[in-house]
């Protein structure tokens, strides 16, 4: 994420508060790659060399071409985590330094050379190779190694593109995310990052609002870095468009970005995060070969603005669906409140498997309950499923 | 018009299908209020709540209000919002106490689900031997409530007093500091004080415990998670938090119970000091230097050694300030009311004004950091070879610069919690004679025998230039402490030292020491 001080934006529409990142593109790639040139030349150096000269002659680089010195020093900035350091020493700096510092206090009066001879002595070395493993390991003082595989010119100017939307978002106060797919992915991230999130649906797919709640008292942008570390699960949906509430410079400004924009797909969206037991459960289902299938993605359903995804739905060949919920450690309050928001969302009849190992408490449990030991019995569940139909029909 | 959800949540939290009022609702005597709002998604969503009763839970550092949240009248109208992303009301956390005080007063029933969620209490223990004016400033804020910041000159004792405020009340605390080293220092303190096991959060640590200590950048990410579990917070040098973002940490916090420490509180009637007064309480104990110098805290000496630039250094130094006072004269010609601070933005703005500004900095850098400085530090680390010696730099550049000249240890951000404990261990046992730092030894730090300052140059002010000299004030039988403070002569960095005087006079820091 780049930091305040490399944010660029462009004015979308003068007055109104609309802004666009300002993106780096094809043209581009000629001077990040004189960039790439310079940031290879300090292979073998150290960072804090690296560290002196590397702006100005990014600079250089920057005035050379006619663009903004903060775009050249954003691309810097991206390029420099992706080049590792190392020690320059055998020795073990922090070790050093303590037996240093103790034979220099020892003598009196003070001697620099006799004071390092004695603690080369005591740790088998130079007093020259103490004198360059004493502050070995501060950032700066670590030699430069060769990345595992130099970045193009190209991904380089995708790489910025998503710092730069990254960095704007970590000032951002609230987001609206418009998504074709993959909204269960998208929300489960958003909610294990303690954002809140809102659903409602449109011709271009779920529209879902993300803030936290402190925002519904004061302008903050402690859910900043939150919606900053979402933002590439979204990029990695297809369709996407967003916007968001960011403060720059004390202003408020209305950033907006969608899937057209040349951003790096860093994310791959994650695999449901389902447990070994709803994989072996999925598994069993397709080897009974019934007439019923097991839909892993199963839709989303809406209590007015909350989003309730079922854990599975059952479909019968003959169109009958059925929501089923693999429950592991519940508290009463939670699977009341879960199952009776999916019951009132849908008018679909609902099966409850609830691990009894994990079980930490009992009471009634609305809808049909499975009870299972470590696995979920298929057949079982196919005809609970089953009788659920009949009775239905 | 957009379709009807009735939403008729009751005390449990339960959401129901039909949109008639339940029968035994429209049995009860006790009258109902019922409120239609509309939803994000455009649905319409009414809510039932009994008259006359309020619950007040928190919901991920804020409080949750369900219930006659109408009834608490239009006075709290500005600290009360209704969240339609979760069909509830809300209210910033630290208003807790005032919102309680509030709805009883208006004669509303309260259930007080956030009392329920503080950890176990502990036993009241026996607080730690208080000197005198301890005993006043714990007096003081419990009088007036347990709401408020005790002011006192470090060194003097502030964690003890604030180690007794917690023995006192026996509830469930979690107290923030400024930087990792203080976390380590107060989980000892605690420790020591308690024997529970201390919770932490911060460094690489994360655990709740009744006694818990957090970073404020832990306490600013997580305290919307954990900022029910306690009944009591303490905030050391709590004037960070008279203004900036990590003050939300504060928002998100109910404990009725807030004290604050601080040796250098914000000045009264300013915006630092009623956003202090609305987070923790109103500074209800106040003692400065020299009300305790020579008595509670060692004896203070203040020295001025100013130093001269080389003819070389002289010249390097006038060829880089000039472009920025040039520019600064210019600027003043224009507004004359115009500060350091907005004329450096000023400059930033205008084509060239980088270089500019980067040539500046170069040029305090150097009056920050000469020559002369250099052979002056070697000059007294000589002298007080038997003395145990803190010194302080404006960068942590100059810092290791001097450790590698002199040989001793340095601290900043960059060297881990294990050898900063050990260099702090060898200075104790008095295996290193001196620690070198810029910022990270500037607060709270707990360095008793440190009896000499070396203060090369500073980067922060007066605020920061009290708390270095009172890392050497904690008191000890017979002990001396001596101030150098380094100036170098015709620069920004007498400029600096000049302005920091001149706040240090009028807050009588100085007063009652020998310069």
């Amino acid at each position: 994420m780049l930091p305040a001080a490399l944010l660029l934006v462009a004015a979308r529409e003068p007055g109104t508060g609309r802004v666009a990142p300002r993106y780096l593109g094809q043209r581009d790639e000629v001077w990040v790659r004189s960039v790439l040139d310079v940031f290879d030349g300090y292979v073998g150096r150290t960072v804090g060399e690296r560290n002196a000269e590397l702006p100005e002659r990014v600079r250089a680089i920057a005035r050379v071409h006619g663009i903004s010195a903060r775009a050249a020093d954003g691309v810097a900035h991206v390029l420099a985590r992706n080049f590792k350091t190392e020690l320059e020493t055998p020795l073990v700096p922090a070790r050093v330094r303590a037996v240093v510092f103790e034979e220099a206090s020892r003598e009196d009066p003070f001697d620099r050379e006799a004071s390092l001879a004695r603690a080369a002595a005591r740790l088998s070395a130079s007093p020259e190779e103490l004198s360059r493993a004493l502050f070995a390991d501060r950032a700066t003082r670590r030699r430069i190694s060769a990345p595992a595989a130099s970045p193009s010119a190209a991904t380089a100017v995708e790489l910025y593109n998503l710092a730069l939307v990254q960095g704007l978002l970590q000032r951002s106060e609230r987001v609206r995310v418009e998504l074709r797919e993959h909204v269960r992915a998208v929300v489960r991230f958003a909610k294990l990052s303690g954002l809140l999130c809102t659903c409602a649906f449109g011709e271009r797919g779920t529209r879902l609002e993300l803030s936290g709640p402190l925002s519904i008292l004061r302008h903050t942008t402690k859910y900043g870095f939150a919606l900053a570390s979402f933002f590439p699960a979204v990029v990695a949906t297809p369709g996407f468009r967003m916007q968001a509430l960011c403060v720059l410079g004390g202003e408020p400004v209305h950033l907006e970005i969608d899937a057209s924009d040349r951003i790096a797909r860093t994310h791959r969206l994650p695999r449901e995060a389902d447990s070994a037991v709803e994989r072996a459960l999925a598994r069993d289902v397709r080897r009974l070969g019934t007439e019923w299938s097991l839909l892993r993605e199963a839709h989303m359903l809406t209590l007015g603005a909350r989003a309730v995804f079922p854990d599975f739905s059952l479909r019968h060949a003959g169109g009958f669906t059925i929501l089923v919920e693999v429950v592991g450690f519940y508290t009463p309050e939670y699977l009341r409140s879960k199952l009776e928001a999916l019951q009132a969302a849908s008018n679909e009849p609902l099966i409850v498997c609830i691990d009894e190992a994990l079980a930490c408490a009992d009471g009634e449990v609305p809808g049909a309950v499975l009870r299972f030991r470590r696995r979920i019995d298929a057949t079982e569940l196919i005809q609970m499923a089953e009788g659920l139909r009949k009775g239905r029909g | 018009m957009c379709p009807l959800r009735v939403d008729h949540r009751d005390h449990s939290g339960r959401p129901g299908r039909s949109a008639a009022l339940p029968v035994e609702r429209q049995r009860s005597a006790q009258p109902w209020r019922v409120e239609v709002r509309i939803d994000p998604a455009g649905m319409a969503v009414a809510s039932w709540s009994r008259m006359g009763q309020l619950r007040v839970s928190f919901d991920r550092g804020t409080l949750r209000l369900d219930g006659d949240v109408g009834a608490l009248g239009a006075a709290a109208d500005d600290a009360i919002r209704f969240d339609a992303r979760a069909g509830f009301h809300r209210a910033s956390s630290h208003l807790y106490t005032a919102l309680l005080e509030h709805a009883r007063e208006r004669g509303l029933e309260v259930d007080d689900r956030v009392r329920a969620a503080w950890c176990v209490a502990r036993a009241p223990s026996a607080p730690p031997e208080l000197r005198p004016y301890q005993e006043q400033a714990l007096a003081a804020f419990e009088r007036l409530g347990r709401r408020g910041v005790i002011a006192l000159p470090t060194g003097s004792g502030k964690t003890r007093t604030a180690c007794a405020a917690l023995a006192r009340s026996g509830q469930s605390a979690v107290v923030l500091v400024p930087t990792r080293v203080l976390l380590d220092q107060w989980i000892s303190v605690l420790r020591a004080q308690f024997g529970d096991p201390i919770g932490a959060f911060g460094d690489g640590m994360r655990s709740v415990s009744r006694l818990t200590v957090m970073t404020f950048e832990s306490a600013y990410r997580c305290l919307d998670r954990f900022g029910d579990r306690f009944a009591m917070v303490v905030v050391d040098e709590a004037h960070h938090f008279a203004g900036g973002a990590r003050a939300e940490a504060l928002e998100m916090c109910p404990a009725p119970m807030r004290l604050g420490l601080s040796a250098t509180p914000p000045v009264p009637g300013s915006a630092g000091a009623e956003r202090l007064r609305e987070l923790i309480g109103p500074v209800v104990f106040q003692l400065e230097i020299a009300d305790l110098a020579g008595r509670d805290l060692a004896a203070l000496e203040l020295v001025r050694l100013p130093v001269a630039l080389t003819p070389a250094e002289r010249a390097a130094y006038d060829d880089d300030i000039a472009p920025f006072t040039s520019w600064r004269r210019e600027l003043r010609r224009a507004n004359p009311d115009a500060d350091w601070l907005s004329c450096v933005q000023a400059i930033a703005r205008v084509p060239g004004g980088a270089e500019v500004l980067a040539r500046m900095h170069r040029a305090r850098d150097l009056a920050a950091f000469p020559t002369a400085k250099r052979a002056c530090v070697r000059a007294l680390l000589a002298r007080h070879r038997s003395d145990r010696a803190l010194l302080f730099t404006a960068a942590a550049a100059h810092a290791y610069a001097l450790a590698e000249q002199e040989l001793i240890p340095v601290i900043t951000a960059e060297v881990a919690r294990r050898e900063r404990d050990a260099i702090l261990a060898a200075f104790r046992e008095r295996r290193v004679r001196a620690i070198c730092s810029a910022r990270v030894l500037n607060e709270g730090l707990d360095v008793p025998d440190a009896n000499v300052a070396i203060i090369i140059a500073g980067a922060l002010g007066a605020r920061e230039h009290v708390q270095r000299i009172g890392r050497i004030l904690r008191p000890g039988e017979g002990k001396r402490a001596i101030a150098y403070e380094l100036v170098t002569l015709d620069t920004i960095d007498e400029l600096r030292v000049r302005a920091r005087r001149r706040s240090l006079v009028a807050s009588r820091v100085t007063a009652g020491c020998r310069a």
